[in-house]
């Protein structure tokens, strides 16, 4: 590349991270309408720099081989440099990061629905300048994850995640923000300072904080037991991000509390920060822990799939019910980091696809179930029944999304899910195999949860009535869930309650049609639709063609693999 | 400056040059002192805006000195000669009070901090009941103890300083609300005295065995006696000298005096004690501990690295705890303090580079700890009445709405403090501290500062939160409340608006260009660790 193409291409880089980090300083200071402006300037800069770091890109020679790169001097005597780039493996995440903040600040643009006074505090549009400042900090963190090729400076980005989310929680969230949005600062908070001690060690021990000769053949040439204590750091700090079962109990408080958007960049991408941290640090860095530790990784990955799955059939409530979906399709993402451990190929892959997947599907319901609360108040199974008939756009996005979500062939989830599996039954030990069924198996109950919720959704004919006195007590599903546990009577007892909250909501809305346009009939904004439809197309076209994104990392995946074995 | 009895009979006690220049700063505060005490005799009209100008020129003037005329080379005064100690033992002419590149910036940084405070003091100045004239002639006298401080190189100079330190400090506390402020400065004040008859036995303990006082002469005393009859006498001395300074610095399990003493003074006067006070305690330990007793960092490194665990751990578990803000802030420093002392636990048998980083790594983090802690008392400050001490958790409630840009200040600071990005002074603070002990080997100290670390998130989240809580009570509760934002912005507070606008943009930019404190850092240190060996 000539002089000049590259520095276009480093500017077009340092704008990625400088024009949101600008951004979330600004917005603050604006007014309602000039921040909606300088927003949607600074994602749409974003998203476009992003598309536009594809230009140049080239086979990669090694683990990390940066298209483009910038390396400036920071804090030396902290052995941290200003190092970023982007490659096969880290630019699929970038455009992702890109493109939900772009949803969400079309989502926060053009009109988030009022709210239907169910809600106890509807946001109020004079802090939305606020919150949009927030998700652009948040973006500068993400994507400073993504792109740092410095280990250091990879730890200050993925700590500058936390104050933001922490923001959002903690200001925007439900009427229990305050224990989530805790539970998240302290939890991730651990992982990130565990993080922390972690990398410094590494840096310690191998005399160098740069990726690109961390990653070289071999990993970073650590003695055993240094290399042993640096993965443990670092695997606990990722696995609380990604979260991993056992630690996970933050991530469902933390969904349900955070606002639509929050949930959206805590699900679509901050908890791709853990296992891009595995895939990006430990693989490459630490072959020889990975290797021996691949089984603990992969085990623990199983088993948050199976536990996922099984809470989901014990959830009743919408939101809940996707956060603990999260937690199993995170555990088939580490299903495939572990096998690439292991030494698999295929496994890294549909790690990486199996991310960008997750990050798609659950934004996308994430955002409908948000458009759902605004409408009818709670998002509990039973108050959601027969939106088939009263919300049919709604309704049917919302089966788009589960059906992805459940892996259907041809839709985005199934290639990394599938491939997972896969890549474990491949490594040709009794175990593995074991762990492979396992998952198979809990892909299955997956289908169940979801068609569950399908069956709420489209049960009735649009009179409540129906639902209420006789079809849900004796749909298969509920029975067989909420009698043999009791955790499953209590979610019934829930569930009634919320029966008799929702038939007076409905008698009240009815009142509302009589008189003039119902709640239940508002039809989608611009705003939700406008932050839906591009998921939406993303979901088939990484069904359809998963190729594309695969052949940009195909490279780096073999050469992160033959230098670890 | 001191003669010794046990000076054998050849020695001569030679005649003493005082080299003035590098008591410029130290005259320079003097006079202002006086100044100050003076007008507030004669001058009757605007005395508040005068006082505090002298003040503030007499801090910024002691800067300018110690810059032009110590300058960055090394000056010392008050020097003993070389003797034959009765003992046998050959020590080398030492000094009492030295200056160079190390002090001079410790006392510009000292007096920029007090010029703050002075600003910060702004409001409580301007109220009728105030003695104007004295809480400036005491915090000067205080400035100026702390500026002798870190020149000092022998143990009574050193301790002459600290009470030049402390003493003003007793009435500067009860000069907020009349009982609490009285008891607390008592307690304050008895604890403060008993921890000075203790340094004091210490020292006269440590005399007797090795019958000198210069630091430098003690460390070549105990490298050429490693081992003798008195070597219980000397531990105790040791441990007695320690003691009395760790007393200052208020760590575990010296502690008890502070959380009481910072929720019951004014605000202004509490970030004064959390800032000045706390570098001047830091600065004699470190004399202490690396200056004199470095030959003995063996045996107590490894006791000073559990006090600083101990002080971490028990300051941020009881900061958890706490309602009002004043104490919280009192448990966080010493929590605080923590982090700043655990590299030194470590310095035992090390290479001098390590000594230095490790020693430079302890000062990045007072620093930093430094500018934070002036925007988190600056922003309490604007959101108080003058005479408030820090109150109570709930009466932050509302503030958000109140006073946004307060409030951002205060979240601004309270991020630093849990070293949380985007304050990156926090965070790089938190990852000097972190290098420098996992560089040395200590994973385990590392380990137990990060773990403090994810406590102390919690008790500064708790923070934040509550400033985004609607007001509690009844409305006419809520019109009792001191008057909001923007009904009483006289200049004073201006003026105080201004410093934690400083303060602010000061961490901000500190956090991201850290090059020149680091530099300045590991300047300090390696003149310290030159001391070492």
């Amino acid at each position: 590349m000539s002089a000049r193409t590259t520095f276009i291409a480093d500017a077009l880089l340092v704008s990625t991270l400088a024009v949101p980090a600008l951004a979330a300083l600004v917005l603050p200071l604006c007014r309602l309408v000039a921040a909606r402006v300088v927003a949607l300037l600074a994602c749409l800069w974003t998203l476009a720099a992003s598309c536009g770091l594809l230009v140049g890109h080239h086979p990669a020679r090694s683990a990390v081989d940066p298209w483009h790169q910038v390396d400036w001097a920071w804090v030396a005597a902290l052995r941290l440099r200003f190092h970023i780039g982007v490659d096969g493996i880290s630019w699929p995440l970038v455009l992702l990061t890109s493109l939900l903040v772009t949803c969400c600040v079309l989502y926060l643009t053009f009109g988030v629905s009022g709210g239907s006074g169910n809600q106890p505090e509807a946001m109020p549009q004079r802090r939305i300048p606020l919150l949009l400042s927030l998700v652009f900090a948040l973006q500068t963190a993400m994507l400073g994850v993504f792109m740092s090729l410095d280990v250091v400076l990879f730890f200050v980005f993925f700590e500058l995640t936390l104050a933001p989310m922490y923001a959002v929680i903690a200001g925007w969230g439900g009427p229990h923000r305050r224990s989530a949005a805790m539970k998240f600062l302290l939890y991730t908070g651990l992982g990130s300072l565990l993080l922390a001690v972690g990398v410094l060690l590494l840096v310690s021990a191998a005399g160098t904080a740069n990726l690109t000769q961390l990653s070289a053949p071999g990993g970073a040439g650590l003695g055993h037991y240094t290399q042993l204590a640096v993965f443990v750091l670092l695997l606990l700090a990722f696995a609380i991000k990604a979260p991993l079962w056992p630690l996970h109990t933050w991530l469902p408080d933390a969904h349900t509390q955070a606002p639509t958007v929050g949930s959206v960049l805590l699900a679509g991408v901050l908890l791709k920060l853990g296992s891009y941290g595995l895939i990006r640090l430990t693989l490459p860095v630490l072959p020889e822990a990975a290797r021996s530790a691949a089984w603990l990784l992969g085990a623990a990955a199983v088993a948050a799939i199976v536990i996922g799955a099984l809470m989901c059939l014990a959830q009743t409530e919408l939101k809940r019910m996707i956060a603990y979906s999260s937690v199993g399709h995170m555990g088939f993402v580490l299903l495939g980091v572990a096998s690439a451990a292991a030494g698999s190929e295929i496994g890294l892959q549909a790690a990486l696809l199996g991310n960008l997947a997750h990050g798609v599907i659950t934004s996308l319901l994430f955002f409908l179930v948000g458009s759902v609360k605004d409408r009818l108040g709670s998002t509990e199974l039973t108050a959601c029944v027969g939106l088939t008939v009263r919300l049919p756009l709604l309704a049917g996005l919302l089966c788009f999304g589960a059906v992805a979500s459940f892996d259907l062939p041809g839709l985005a989830g199934f290639w990394g899910e599938a491939f997972s599996v896969l890549a474990a039954w491949q490594q040709l030990d009794v175990w593995w195999r074991v762990y492979a069924v396992v998952a198979a198996v809990a892909a299955a109950i997956v289908v169940a949860y979801f068609l569950r919720a399908l069956y709420y959704l489209s049960n009735a004919s649009g009179h409540p009535a129906d639902v209420f006195t006789e079809n849900v007590p004796q749909a298969p599903s509920s029975t067989t869930f909420s009698l043999k546990t009791p955790g499953g009577l209590r979610g019934s007892a829930n569930r009634a309650s919320a029966k008799a909250a929702g038939a007076a909501a409905y008698e009240g809305r009815q009142g509302d049609e009589n008189t003039g346009r119902g709640l239940l009939a508002e039809p989608l904004t611009a705003g939700e639709l406008l932050a839906v439809i591009p998921l939406v197309l993303a979901t088939l076209v990484l069904g359809v063609w998963p190729g594309g994104i695969l052949s940009l990392s195909a490279d780096a995946v073999a050469a992160i693999i033959s230098g670890a074995s | 400056m001191w003669s010794s009895p046990l000076l054998s009979a050849s020695a001569q006690v030679p005649s003493q040059a005082i080299d003035h220049a590098a008591l410029t700063p130290l005259y320079v505060l003097a006079g202002a002192a006086i100044a100050v005490l003076l007008a507030d005799l004669f001058v009757a009209r605007g005395r508040v805006w005068l006082l505090l100008g002298l003040s503030a020129a007499g801090s910024t003037g002691a800067a300018v000195t110690a810059l032009l005329i110590t300058g960055t080379g090394s000056r010392s005064s008050f020097c003993a000669a070389a003797v034959r100690l009765r003992s046998g033992v050959d020590v080398s002419a030492a000094c009492s009070y030295v200056t160079n590149y190390a002090t001079t910036a410790v006392t510009v940084a000292l007096c920029v901090v007090a010029v703050v405070v002075l600003a910060l003091s702004a409001p409580l100045l301007s109220k009728e009941s105030t003695p104007v004239g004295e809480y400036c002639f005491l915090l000067l006298c205080s400035l100026l103890g702390a500026v002798a401080l870190f020149s000092a190189r022998d143990l009574l100079t050193l301790i002459v300083a600290t009470e030049a330190l402390t003493l003003p400090m007793y009435v500067l506390v009860a000069f907020g609300q009349a009982r609490r402020g009285i008891a607390s400065a008592t307690t304050f004040f008895t604890v403060s005295v008993v921890s000075t008859a203790i340094s004091l036995l210490g020292a006269s303990l440590l005399y007797a065995v090795l019958g000198v006082v210069h630091f430098e002469q003690i460390s070549q005393v105990l490298r050429a006696r490693p081992a003798s009859a008195e070597m219980g006498v000397l531990y105790a001395a040791m441990a007695l000298v320690l003691a009395g300074f760790l007393f200052k610095l208020a760590t575990v399990p010296f502690h008890t005096w502070a959380p009481g003493s910072y929720d019951a003074a004014p605000l202004p006067v509490a970030a004064y004690l959390t800032t000045v006070s706390k570098v001047g305690g830091f600065f004699a330990v470190l004399l202490v501990v690396v200056g004199a007793l470095g030959d003995r960092l063996a045996q107590l490194g490894p006791v000073l690295a559990m006090l600083a665990v101990a002080s971490m751990t028990l300051g941020n578990l009881a900061a958890l705890r706490q309602h009002r803000v004043g104490r919280l802030l009192g448990w966080s420093s010493i929590a605080q303090l923590g982090y700043v002392l655990v590299p030194i636990g470590v310095l035992g048998v090390r290479t001098r580079g390590e000594v230095s980083q490790l020693l430079a790594s302890s000062m990045i983090y007072l620093g930093f700890y430094l500018v934070i802690t002036l925007v988190v008392f600056g922003a309490l400050v604007l959101s108080r009445a003058p005479r408030d001490d820090g109150g109570a958790l709930v009466d932050l409630a509302g503030i958000a709405a109140r006073s946004p840009w307060t409030c951002a200040a205060l979240l601004f600071g309270l991020a630093g403090l849990a070293g949380l990005p985007p304050v990156f002074a926090g965070t790089f603070a938190k990852l000097a501290v972190l290098r420098s002990l996992i560089d040395s080997g200590a994973v385990w100290l590392a380990v137990a500062v990060v773990l403090n670390s994810v406590v102390g998130l919690a008790v500064y989240g708790r923070v934040a939160f509550a400033c985004f809580a609607s007001p509690a009570g009844p409305a006419d509760q809520a019109a009792s409340l001191p008057p909001c934002a923007g009904q009483r912005r006289g200049a004073p507070y201006v003026l105080a608006a201004a410093a934690v606008l400083v303060a602010s943009v000061t961490t901000a930019v500190v956090g991201l260009l850290p090059a020149p404190l680091f530099d300045v850092c590991h300047r300090i240190a390696s003149s310290l660790a030159a001391l070492l060996m």
